[in-house]
This record gives C-alpha cells, structure tokens and sequence, in this order.
C-alpha cells in the first residue's frame, strides 16, 4: 500500500460529488415497471450516453433525475444533493431538455428567455447579455421578433437548449437533442455539448443514433426493460460484449438481444 | 373506384364514432354517461308529455315559429363552433388529404357529422317536445322529425358557407378567430333573444309584443313550423332548402376547404413582425410571470373571442338593475364583472400553463409563480372593474364607488385565488371547453355564490337598506376571508399529471 496516500474514509469526504448519482430507482406505471433498481453514477465533466430500445425506461429515468416525475423508490442526487430531501438547491444546477419541447408559443425568444432566468434567479444585468448572445450563437437572432409558434422543428429544438443554456446550469439532461435538426445545426448543438463537457459541464444523453453516443460518449449506459443492463466506456463495453473490433450498435445489439425481432415487412 | 357518396360514408362513419365518443367523455365513464343520458331523456319526455295533455289542442303557430328558431339559432351556434374544429382542428387531414379520396368526399362527410353535432345539441328539447305534440295533439307532428334533421342539415350548411367565406376573406388563422367571436355572438344573441323583454319598458312592451307577433307569422318565418305540423309544402320547401344547401356546399366550397385546410395546417410564414421595442429584463419571478401570462392573455384572440362575448350574457341583468336602481348599480356590475372574468382567465393562466415542466424544473417555490398568475388572471377584469368605479365616484357617490372597489377587489381575489390553489393541467385551448377537467368547478361556484352576495350587498347599499347592506356585505367579507384561509395550496407536484411518455 502506499503511505503518501490519504487513508480512504478521508478520500471519500473529500472527493468532489458525482453529478448525478441515482440510487435504486424505481418507477412503476399501472403494472408496467419502466424503471427497476438504476443505479447511476456519473462523475463530473463528462458526457454520458445513455442508450436503450425504445420503451426501455429512459425518458421515464431522465424524468425523474429531472425532477418531473417522482420515483416510488429510490434517491436522486444532484452534485452532492438529495432531490427528495432539497429539491430547490438540487434543481439550481439542472437544465432538461425534452425530446419534443414545449415552448410558449405567443412569447418571443428573448421573452421566454427572460422567463426562464427568472425561475433560476438569474440577475438581469446577467441574463440579458446571455440571452442575446445564445440567440446568435444559435442562429436565432434574426427571429428575435418572431413569435415562437412561427419557428420550425429544429429552430423550437435550439430554443430549448437556449432555454436550457441561459442559467448557466453544471448538469445537462438532454433527451433525444438532435431529433428534428438539419446537418448544420446538429453539428452545431454538437459542438456546444462537446465546449459545455470541456468547461466541466456534466451532459446525460439518450439517443437513438449510436454514432453519436459512440463519437461523443465518454461512457454509456445501456438501460433495456427497465433496468441497466451494461455501463462503461466503449472500450469496457466491447470487451464485456465479446466483440473487440465491433462497433458501438453490435455491442448494443447483443446487449438487447432477447427483444423479439419484428416480422419482416412484405410488399 | 368508390363513388363520392360511399367515400362520404366511410368518413362519416367514422366521424360519428369520433363525435359519440366525444359526447360520452368525461369524467363519469362512457356507460353512467350514456345511463344518464337516457335517464334525463326519459324525465324530459315524462315532463313534456302530460304537459301537452294539459294543454288541450294545438300551440300557437308564434309559439311554434319561435320555438323552432330558438333550436335552428342554436344548432347554427353549435354548427359553427363544429365548423371551425372540423376545418382547423382535426388532426387526421394529412391522412384524408393523402388518400385516394375526393375532397366533395370529405366536406360532404364532415358536413353530414356537423349535422349531427347540430342535431345532438338540442337533442334533449326537440324530440320531448314532439312526443308530447305528437301523442296529445296529432299524430302529424312525426313530420317534426324530419324538420328537426332537414334544419340540421341547413344550419350546419350555413354554417359551412359562412366559415369559409370568412376563410377566403380573411385566411384561415383569422377567420378562426372570426368565426369563433361570430358563433359565441350569436349563442348570446339566442340568450338575449330570450331576455328581450329586460330592454323594454314597461309602457312599450305590449306594443313590442304585437310587432314580435307580426313578424312570427310572416310565411318565410313560419314555414318550418308548419312543415313541423306535417303540412306538405312547407315541408317540401325545406326539404329543397336543406338538400339544396349541401348539396351546394359540396359542389362549390370543395376546392375553397381543402385550400383552406392546407393553408391553416401550414406552418405559418415567417412573416417579419414589427421589431419589438428593447425592453430591459426583469430579475423578479413575479414580475416575469405575470407579464409572460399578461401577454399570452393578450396575443391570444381566440382565447379573447371565447371569454369576451360572454359579458353579454350580463346585458339583461344589467338593464334590469338599471331600471330598478339606476346607475347606483354600476358598483354590483362592476363586481360581477371582475369576478367572472378573473375566474375564467385566472384559470386559463393556472390550469392552461403550457410549460408545466420548465416551472417544476426550475428552483423557484411555486406559491410565487402562482399568485403572479393570479394577478396577470385578474388584471384586466380589475381596470374595467375599477374605471365603472370611478364613473360611479364621478357621478357623485364616492362611498359606493369605494365599497364597488374594495369588493370587486376581494371577490375577484377569492376567485382567481380558487383556481390557483388546485390546478388540473389541461391543454390551453380545451380550459374553456364544456367537459374538460381544466375549471376548479367547485372552485368556481363557491366564488359565483361569493360574487352573488357580494353583488347584492353592494345593491343593497345603494338603496337606503343600509343595516341589510351592512350584513350581507359583512358575510361577503368573512366568505372572502375563508376562501383565502379555509382552502389550503395544492402542490401540482404532488401529482403525476404528466402521462406516461410513449418512448424510451
């Protein structure tokens, strides 16, 4: 053993908290369990992958990281903080994402914008200049006059993430960011999750399109039927799947092999 | 190839499905609603029929006429009301629109069902009515039946022609707001229409009475009534009208709805708007709140169209109060005015919230979010409330005028403060629909029971009652009062409202 190490019990009180650690998660719907003992543990400036077929329970797991949902059993916490115990302090550093946002659609951008820093408290001398700089940086400050029902698919998807982005948060859950956006603006939100991971930004992602939780994922989760069925990094999870050269869909696949497959389609 | 007239039934079909199972939601199951239904049915006939047996011989033909313009006003309000969803608000166009099937088809199909829905609308007066016509008067009133659908038909016709030259006139977003205002209009007129002698005096009202006579027996009015007595060819004549309208319809106003289905599903262009004046942010939650809620109230015409003509179901009770006490009465109307509007647009800001998820997200205590809605709700309601007040303190009774704000103030408060301490998230548009779960019903009852002593306390303190003003106004305060402490704040958070997501 080495002595210059601090002795554990000191280690662990003084070891940063995870961003978010779920601790025996259940959520049960009617007779159907979406969610059965999810243990997450996500460590600080990375972004996670979190991968499943459809129904698998992920949504209903960022939902309730996010506050949205309450848990039958089981904790949440976010950097350090119980969700059940203080959900104002722990909520502080979240933004979410949903995979089809809601917006209001009478209000302007910078109008909804002023909204939503409003909820976190957000200084105006802050929040203006911020607003207006996620604006341009998202390609949305031309619209700035328009109302938001008038917005396509993708450019309602960039309003969100502005929304998400304007308080600043350390912990980003995002569900299915990427659905609706054109290649551009894909690369875009791409590249912003990427800065936000590298200024110690913590990103919780789920995803169909495993090429871009195989290029952007530091580790991934694969959560199927409710529970997580394999975590670790691409590496880690090829090896545990047998497959050293395969790709990120081969060890998915594998992982979630006992879904029936679907009957082929006919002419 | 299917011909047009068995592609119209397909959809009809399967709109009736859709339009029965309309009828049936709520709260208490399809089967105890279709059981109450047949129930109150059945009371209705039971009430209806001896009537009629009492009654010895035939109604009067003004009688009837009026009767049958009451019912045919009605199922146009409800027709046009139909028309709107039917042409902007039904989701399976796409579907429709990208099949093999005509658009005469279609409209000829959606036009039969905002028949139906017409025809269900007065379903419980109508048919009693004619049982009891048919069993104690003569056998010939079977005809009404007939006259009932063949109305239905007209109406819901008409109703098509006018909402779509509204379209072409005005394009689909604002022609939906047009129609809506016309439909809400014209369901108030039949309630004004009923009302009418509230605008009369008392010395004009026999001659009114002789003029309404007059005009009930002119042939072009009367002959639905007689076509309801069986008579042949008023019968025919509307016959003619009604299969004449739709079948008009459908020929030429095919191409115009389709159009106008595709312009209103569209996304809409983006049309530059005018540069909004730099406004500095606020940091406040309150404040942000209730100016996001202020405007969304604002931008939001259908939402306006649905709640302003109500205030015209108040007209006959404030003529009435005007000829009893004269302006005194500003300060009641004033009450009632508040009140009813606070309710219905505080509910529209709490249970109609759009962004249910950003606010549970968010760190801020949802007690401030909510009596920011409370005040956005009550706002306007309060500035009309309050500038009646001011007419009344100008006119030279300023003690009025100051119990008129005070209890305009508190009433209002009691209500708008009922609908935001138990919220049902409800999609915006479907809060002010009959049926939806988005009105704290309760809620809104005990504050229509609060706004009516307070209106009468306030009546009675314009007369010289003043010891009764003092106690009615005083149970009034204490009602206020209770509202406030009695009804505790229900978290929405504690309830799972949001359904479980379909995906992942």
């Amino acid at each position: 053993m080495d002595d210059t190490a601090p002795p554990l019990a000191a280690a662990i009180t003084t070891a940063p908290p995870l961003a978010c650690e779920t601790r025996n998660l259940r959520k049960i719907f009617g007779s159907t369990k979406a969610v059965e003992r999810l243990d997450l543990r996500i460590p600080r400036g990375m972004l996670y992958g979190f991968l499943g077929p459809n129904g698998a329970g992920k949504t209903t797991s960022l939902r309730m990281i996010a506050g949205l949902l309450k848990p039958d059993l089981g904790d949440i916490f976010i950097q350090g903080v119980s969700l059940r115990a203080d959900p104002t302090a722990a909520k502080q550093p979240l933004a979410y994402v949903p995979d089809d946002p809601v917006l209001y659609g009478k209000l302007r951008p910078l109008e909804h914008l002023e909204f939503v820093a409003a909820l976190w408290n957000l200084p105006a001398g802050t929040a203006q200049p911020r607003a207006e700089e996620l604006l341009r940086t998202l390609g949305l400050w031309e619209k700035r006059d328009d109302y938001i029902e008038s917005f396509s698919r993708g450019m309602k998807q960039k309003m969100a993430l502005a929304a998400a982005l304007i308080h600043a948060p350390t912990v980003m859950l995002l569900d299915e960011p990427l659905t609706g956006l054109d290649a551009a603006s894909a690369r875009l939100v791409k590249d912003l999750l990427n800065d936000f991971v590298h200024r110690g930004g913590t990103v919780i992602l789920t995803t169909h399109i495993l090429d871009v939780a195989e290029r952007m994922a530091e580790r991934i989760g694969i959560i199927h039927a409710g529970r997580l069925a394999a975590e670790g990094t691409l590496a880690e999870l090829r090896e545990r799947a047998g497959r050293t050269g395969g790709t990120l869909e081969d060890v998915f696949l594998q992982v979630t092999a006992d879904i029936p497959a679907p009957p082929p389609l006919t002419a | 190839m299917r011909t047009t007239l068995a592609q119209a039934r397909l959809i009809l079909r399967h709109d009736l499905r859709l339009l029965w199972r309309d009828v049936l939601a709520g709260r208490l199951g399809e089967y105890v609603s279709g059981a109450l239904f047949v129930v109150l049915f059945l009371i209705a006939n039971a009430i209806t029929i001896p009537l009629f047996f009492l009654l010895h011989g035939r109604p009067p033909l003004a009688a009837e006429t009026l009767a049958w313009l009451f019912f045919g006003l009605l199922m146009l309000s409800a027709a046009m009301n139909h028309a709107i969803r039917v042409l902007f608000e039904r989701s399976d166009f796409d579907l429709l629109l990208s099949a093999p099937v005509s658009p005469r088809a279609v409209l000829l199909a959606r036009t039969a069902a905002m028949s139906a829905a017409a025809a269900l609308m007065v379903l419980m007066f109508i048919p009693p009515l004619l049982n009891g016509a048919l069993l104690a008067v003569s056998p010939r009133y079977l005809a009404g039946y007939l006259v009932w659908l063949l109305l239905a038909f007209a109406v819901s016709s008409a109703g098509v022609w006018f909402t779509l030259v509204l379209v072409k006139w005005l394009g689909p977003r604002r022609a939906r707001v047009w129609a809506q205002v016309a439909a809400a209009a014209l369901g108030a007129s039949v309630y004004l229409l009923t009302q009418s002698q509230s605008f009369i005096r008392d010395n004009r009202r026999s001659e009114f009475f002789a003029a309404a006579m007059r005009l009930l027996h002119q042939p072009w009015l009367s002959f639905v009534a007689r076509a309801g007595r069986g008579e042949f060819l008023p019968l025919l004549a509307l016959a003619a009208i009604a299969i004449g309208l739709t079948a008009g319809t459908t020929r030429l106003l095919a191409r115009t709805f389709i159009d106008g289905v595709q312009e209103g599903n569209a996304i809409a262009p983006g049309k530059r708007r005018r540069p909004s004046r730099r406004r500095a942010f606020t940091a406040s939650v309150g404040r942000a709140t209730f100016w996001k809620d202020v405007r969304l109230i604002a931008r939001d015409p259908l939402l306006l169209a649905q709640v302003l003509p109500s205030a015209l179901y108040i007209l006959p009770a404030a003529f009435g109060m005007a000829e009893f006490g004269g302006l005194k009465l500003l300060g009641p109307l004033a009450l009632v005015l508040a009140t009813q509007f606070s309710i219905t647009l505080t509910a529209v800001c709490a249970s109609g919230e759009e962004c249910w998820d950003l606010i549970r997200l968010s760190p801020t205590p949802e007690l401030r979010l909510r009596l920011a809605k409370m005040a956005a709700g009550m706002a306007l309601p309060v500035i009309v409330s309050f500038t009646l007040c001011a007419i009344l303190a100008a006119i030279g009774h300023p003690v009025l005028a100051l119990l008129g704000v005070v209890y305009s103030f508190g009433c209002a408060a009691a209500g708008a403060w009922l609908q935001v301490v138990r919220i049902k998230p409800t999609p915006r548009r479907d809060v002010l629909k009959r049926g939806r779960h988005g009105y704290n019903i309760v809620g809104s009852l005990v504050a229509i029971a609060i706004m009516f002593t307070g209106a009468v306390g306030l009546g009675l303190a314009g007369s010289t009652h003043w010891v009764a003003a003092t106690v009615v106004l005083g149970v009034t305060a204490l009602a206020v009062a209770g509202c406030f402490t009695l009804v505790g704040f229900e978290e929405v958070a504690s309830r799972e409202f949001t359904p479980p997501p379909s995906a992942g």
